[in-house]
């Protein structure tokens, strides 16, 4: 290789990283194990033009399948399937088998939580996951649930939107002893 | 306007359970971390038109 062409290859390395300066460290660090355990998330926005919210539990298997147990709008909660497949700059496609409806998820190299949104026309739906078990299947009893808790969200009763903020205490034994809201003011 | 009332819940299979509320009958899903530190809840009772969803953290263990 002659001085030219030494030169020609470093100027374009240099061009390459100041173009993309995360690139090296972006190459290679994701693939389809990087989300793999249970998940837990909360979601709102628009669907078909009507308010939806969901909450659920999504079991990645790290090999690219998806068990997911869902309660929407709808009040019903519902297990479906679906797969997902990551890229190495550790931003992944997902689609489930009931809805149809296909994400765009935004993850780092440890999976420990990601954010996605809706890419699927009529679908204005966004939230985040946030891993709680590296186990395919979680174990819990009445004793998880045990302590005092805080919460905030907006809601909609009879089509009107409200909001809510309040403090819970959970003894462990299947009661919800002293609840404490604040709704819409 | 503060409101304090009662309720119940149950724990199922995979860490998945339900809360009840006296006041209001409401009736949540609840999906739940096996350490028991949040869980995310979404409600049930569409036909009484409540439509919710959120998450809650522990902010203490001791129980009062």
């Amino acid at each position: 290789m002659n001085r030219n062409n030494e030169r020609l290859l470093l100027g374009s390395a240099i061009l390459v990283l100041l173009m993309f300066p995360h690139a090296s460290r972006a190459d290679a660090r994701c693939n389809d194990r990087t989300i793999k355990g249970a998940y837990i998330y909360a979601s709102t926005g628009v669907r078909d033009g009507a308010p939806f919210v969901e909450a659920g539990q999504d079991i990645f298997d790290g090999k690219g399948g998806i068990t997911n147990t869902y309660t929407d709008t709808t009040g019903q909660t519902v297990v479906t399937k679906g797969s997902y497949q990551m890229n190495a700059n550790c931003v992944s496609q997902a689609k489930y088998d009931d809805s149809g409806v296909n994400y765009v998820m935004y993850t780092g190299p440890t999976g420990s939580e990601f954010s996605w949104i809706s890419v699927t026309p009529g679908t204005k739906i966004t939230g985040r996951e946030v891993r709680v078990s590296t186990s395919l299947t979680p174990k819990c009893s009445l004793k998880t649930l045990k302590g005092t808790y805080v919460y905030s969200h907006i809601g909609y009763r009879d089509g009107v939107q409200y909001i809510e903020s309040g403090q819970e205490v959970f003894d462990g034994k299947g009661s919800i002893r002293t609840p404490l809201r604040m709704p819409a003011v | 306007m503060t409101v304090t009332t009662a309720g119940t819940y149950l724990m199922g299979d995979y860490c998945i359970g339900g809360t009840r509320y006296q006041d209001t009958g409401d009736t949540y899903s609840v999906y739940v971390d096996p350490n028991g530190d949040s869980f995310t809840y979404a409600s049930m009772t569409s036909r009484s038109g409540n439509l919710a969803v959120g998450s809650e953290r522990r902010v203490g263990k001791q129980v009062k």
